[in-house]
């Protein structure tokens, strides 16, 4: 299994942990994660601004793909959403297309419908498969309790991104529960974190994740597990705002999910990058037998 | 710490007809994918499904959309909450009429962004991608980080390619718009 890899732009610069557990993962399961030499901006940041500029950004990173001859995988929700709202639009608006191809022609690429987007963590469970997955699995996390918290644009818009299941879902909790640990429901668990409006509303952007982090916790939960950088930051970066800001304590650690699964195929802590997790994790690995 | 006050969204009444501009409904249906917006029957179940209404009152998807219809333009364009929705698609998904919700805030945001009303920290984000191709620029902070968790370092974006397309597509004219202009 090979794949253009694209990292976007919030993990490579501000969730480091997401970044290498997500390498690590990928080698023990035989996934090839290749670089995209020269990618830019997946789109999503200029979109509510300029749309053809956000599809011709989107555009440039499907071409750069279709000459290593793969399909593009990504770690974020929002690339996720925003390249497979792009490229539906080039196939289905012919007009929009030769736009964008007319534009892309300056230099010298042209968007052809060869190259398909996965996030990983659906390459996880459709492609690899919990079976296999289970296979890697060498110290099952018996007893850890975690929250998942799916984000909205992995699911949604669904008619979109082409899922069924967006108000239900239970693949993320089947990838939970292969590594041993017990997937929590909690109220409100499909609500958006907030993440989108941390630049043009913190304010509010910490009230939503104070109502999730208040919500989880009555669940006693040992973590939360997201698959979205920008999720990540807003449970675990905005988690130490909210406590501030409402003299509340939470201290639920964050982890990637790769990082769950990477601890439970005996990987590395370290190595998974769990020191850079900014509410502190050593708590919830003692409790599966790790001292960190 | 002081809470942001969020402008709030009110439609004045009685409604005055000499406010409404009767050629804003018209122009919002120009815009691409916006024309859904003429089956919405006022139900609410995009308000009732909108997690951010919750925590901001002045943000209710469908008192804007009533306003916007209603040709009550200056207040929708210039509103702080057209910045609010988080673009969750709780909405999109459950609007009786097929209405796409998100997608017409996109729609709004875009006219409001034509006349001037761009929010700052979407000038700034777009302007880090005019000059560096992606969000953010640090890359030698991000790789001192990066090498602590043994990450290669960040990769460089192509950027003469980059400013090529993003020339043709206009946007550093979009962001030299100020609030008024057409």
């Amino acid at each position: 299994m090979k794949y253009a890899f694209f990292p976007g732009c919030t993990a490579p610069f501000r969730t480091y942990g997401y970044e290498v557990s997500t390498r690590l993962v990928a080698k023990q399961l035989d996934i090839e994660l290749m670089s995209m030499e020269g990618s830019n901006c997946c789109g999503f940041a200029v979109r509510p601004i300029d749309k053809l500029s956000s599809i011709v950004l989107a555009a440039r990173n499907f071409c750069l793909a279709e000459k290593m001859a793969l399909d593009i995988c990504v770690i974020c929700n929002g690339c996720y959403e925003n390249f497979i709202v792009a490229r539906n639009g080039l196939l289905t608006d012919p007009k929009l297309r030769r736009e964008v191809n007319d534009i892309l022609s300056e230099i010298d690429m042209e968007f052809t419908e060869s190259v398909e987007i996965k996030h990983f963590a659906r390459i996880l469970f459709e492609e690899v498969g919990i079976s296999k997955i289970k296979e890697s699995v060498v110290s099952p996390l018996e007893g850890l309790r975690v929250a998942v918290h799916y984000g909205c644009h992995v699911l949604k818009p669904s008619y979109e991104l082409g899922f069924s299941d967006w108000e239900n879902p239970r693949w993320l909790d089947q990838l939970v529960e292969v590594t041993g640990a017990k997937s929590m429901p909690y109220v409100d668990k499909m609500a958006c974190c907030g993440g989108p409006i941390m630049g043009s509303a913190m304010d509010l952007a910490t009230n939503m994740i104070r109502d999730k982090l208040i919500k989880i916790k009555s669940v006693n939960v040992d973590a939360i597990v997201t698959i979205c950088p920008f999720c990540a930051l807003q449970f675990d970066l905005t988690q130490l705002g909210a406590e501030k800001k409402f003299n509340e304590t939470y201290r639920i650690p964050l982890f990637h999910y790769p990082q769950l699964l990477g601890i439970a195929q005996g990987l590395d802590p370290f190595d998974l990058g769990f020191f850079e997790n900014r509410v502190n994790v050593s708590t919830a690995l003692e409790k599966v037998g790790i001292i960190f | 710490m002081t809470e942001e006050k969020v402008k709030p969204f009110k439609v004045e009444e009685p409604l005055r007809i000499a406010r409404l501009d009767p050629t804003f409904k018209g122009e919002i249906m120009e815009e691409p994918n916006a024309e859904l917006i003429k089956y919405c029957f006022q139900c609410g179940t995009c308000t009732g499904s909108c997690i951010a209404t919750r925590f901001e009152n002045n943000f209710n998807p469908r008192r804007i959309i009533k306003a916007a219809l209603l040709g009550l333009k200056e207040l929708v364009l210039s509103s702080d909450v057209l910045w609010i929705c988080t673009l969750c698609y709780q909405c999109s998904e459950r609007c009786p009429q097929g209405v796409k919700i998100s997608e017409f805030m996109e729609v709004l945001r875009h006219l409001a962004v034509k006349y001037g009303y761009i929010h700052p920290s979407l000038r700034l984000q777009a302007e880090a991608i005019l000059r560096s191709g992606r969000v953010y620029e640090d890359e030698d902070t991000a790789n001192v980080m990066r090498e602590d968790v043994s990450l290669p370092p960040a990769l460089s974006v192509d950027m003469d390619e980059v400013s090529k397309i993003l020339n043709r597509t206009g946007i550093s004219n979009i962001l030299l718009r100020e609030e008024g202009d057409r």
